[in-house]
């Protein structure tokens, strides 16, 4: 980092920094014990309001932030943001792929038939993530420690913006064949991410093979500026097979809730706070 | 010195590793927000705001790789959001102001002075290498741009604040 080397700007920095250090205050825990809490309690108070405006116009909710899917890989509703989900292969009408889809090449451990696809390490998973508007298209990743990027730019196993030890991943008979199916969440991350969370969730049937089956990502854009990269978590598979996560903003508040069934093509969705 | 009043009573169930991990970051936040903000009390009041919002989630931030990189987001963030401006701890936060905050020093005056004709990006990137050691890649990744962008940044924003800090009588010597 020669050609940013300034000794004399470098010396007056580390002047500057002495100086307002000795200035700045005092660390005072008990103040920001209190700022927490004061933050607690008036997140319960906009919760119950919240909650009260949720009740009086849910439809309102829906239609404005987030919409419900839609058919093939044609969004609706034009540009404007939301959630989009489709399946990425030709399916017949009752829902089957027409096509085999080209599967990756995790093997499953054969020890536990039917729940097989629970025992997948996804931090080291190979995953065909199909193509999406995030930023980082599709691409069949490779994950290892839970990354796979080219020069910075790929997916991360996670609801984005920070990375975490454990992949946001849930289980359960999404598609309604009686074996357990896994509905995982990656993020495109780096400069490419277009999108706001950067996040696809991806729905994958176990058995024979991994296979990717279906996939939806939100369109809502990316802040310029950087503000508002939201993420995705507390992901789980309800027992009828509805798929339900939430997504949050990056100080943790949440902004609403994902709910969605998948159809045989794509899941149909909608969001609400 | 800093008033107390609700602060003063701490709790009874403090949060292992948050206390050490605030004091150890506090000030040097302080100083860079500062440097940015160019406003004590209100560094003061973004980097307590981010260290109180990361409190309740420190169970999960403890095992982040860089749980720094959290705080410091949140507190620029603060700092360049409409949170400031809506000011809506605004009532709180003016109770636990600093009583007193002597002046500035000349030195700290001129560098606050020169840092605010930067466009709020390049002044940032310019406090992030200097007085928070971030590297260029971690600038662009905190910042969304590519590497090159932040080396462009510092650039510009070196040679504005060289000649912004430059002493006529260094130039002109025999004048």
């Amino acid at each position: 980092m020669d050609d940013l080397s300034d000794p004399r700007l470098d010396r007056v920095f580390s002047d500057y920094a002495e100086r307002a250090a000795a200035a700045a205050p005092q660390p005072n825990l008990a103040r920001v014990q209190a700022l927490a809490a004061r933050r607690r309690r008036t997140a319960v108070a906009a919760s119950a309001a919240v909650a009260a405006v949720a009740v009086a116009i849910p439809v309102a909710a829906q239609t404005t932030d987030w919409f419900p899917g839609g058919a093939g890989r044609q969004r609706p509703g034009g540009e404007g943001p939301g959630w989009f989900s489709y399946s990425p292969w030709p399916t017949d009408s009752n829902g089957v792929p027409i096509t085999t889809p080209a599967s990756t090449t995790t093997p499953l451990p054969n020890t536990s038939p039917g729940n097989a696809i629970q025992f997948v390490d996804w931090n080291e998973a190979l995953v065909n993530v199909p193509a999406n508007e995030t930023g980082c298209g599709a691409r069949t990743a490779k994950f290892h420690q839970g990354q796979s990027l080219l020069n910075g730019v790929g997916y991360r196993v996670g609801g984005g913006y920070a990375r975490e030890e454990n992949p946001v991943v849930a289980y359960g008979d999404v598609t309604g064949d009686g074996v357990l199916d896994a509905a995982l969440v990656v993020s495109c991350v780096g400069t490419a991410a277009q999108r706001n969370p950067p996040s696809v969730l991806l729905l994958i049937t176990g058995e024979p093979t991994l296979q990717t089956l279906g996939v939806a990502y939100s369109t809502k854009p990316r802040q310029p500026d950087g503000e508002g990269q939201d993420f995705v978590n507390s992901l789980e598979v309800l027992p009828d097979g509805t798929v339900v996560f939430r997504i949050r903003a990056f100080e943790g508040l949440s902004e609403c809730e994902w709910r969605g069934r998948w159809t045989g093509e794509r899941f149909d969705g909608s969001c609400q706070p | 010195m800093i008033t107390t009043g609700e602060a003063q009573a701490p709790r009874a169930d403090p949060v292992p590793g948050f206390e050490e991990f605030y004091a150890a970051h506090f000030t040097r936040l302080i100083v860079q927000l500062y440097a940015y903000l160019g406003d004590l009390p209100q560094a003061q009041d973004v980097v307590q705001e981010a260290f109180a919002r990361a409190l309740p989630r420190w169970k999960r931030l403890a095992t982040y790789d860089d749980p720094l990189a959290w705080v410091r987001r949140v507190a620029w963030n603060l700092a360049t959001s409409r949170w400031r401006a809506l000011r809506r701890f605004d009532r709180f936060a003016a109770q636990h102001r600093p009583d007193h905050v002597p002046p500035p020093s000349a030195d700290i005056v001129a560098l606050h002075s020169a840092l605010r004709a930067l466009s709020p990006r390049l002044r940032r990137a310019i406090v992030m290498h200097y007085l928070a050691g971030m590297s260029l890649a971690e600038i662009a990744d905190h910042e969304q741009v590519a590497v090159g962008t932040v080396k462009s940044w510092l650039h510009r924003g070196r040679t504005a604040l060289a000649a912004a800090l430059t002493d006529p009588r260094e130039e002109h010597p025999h004048g």
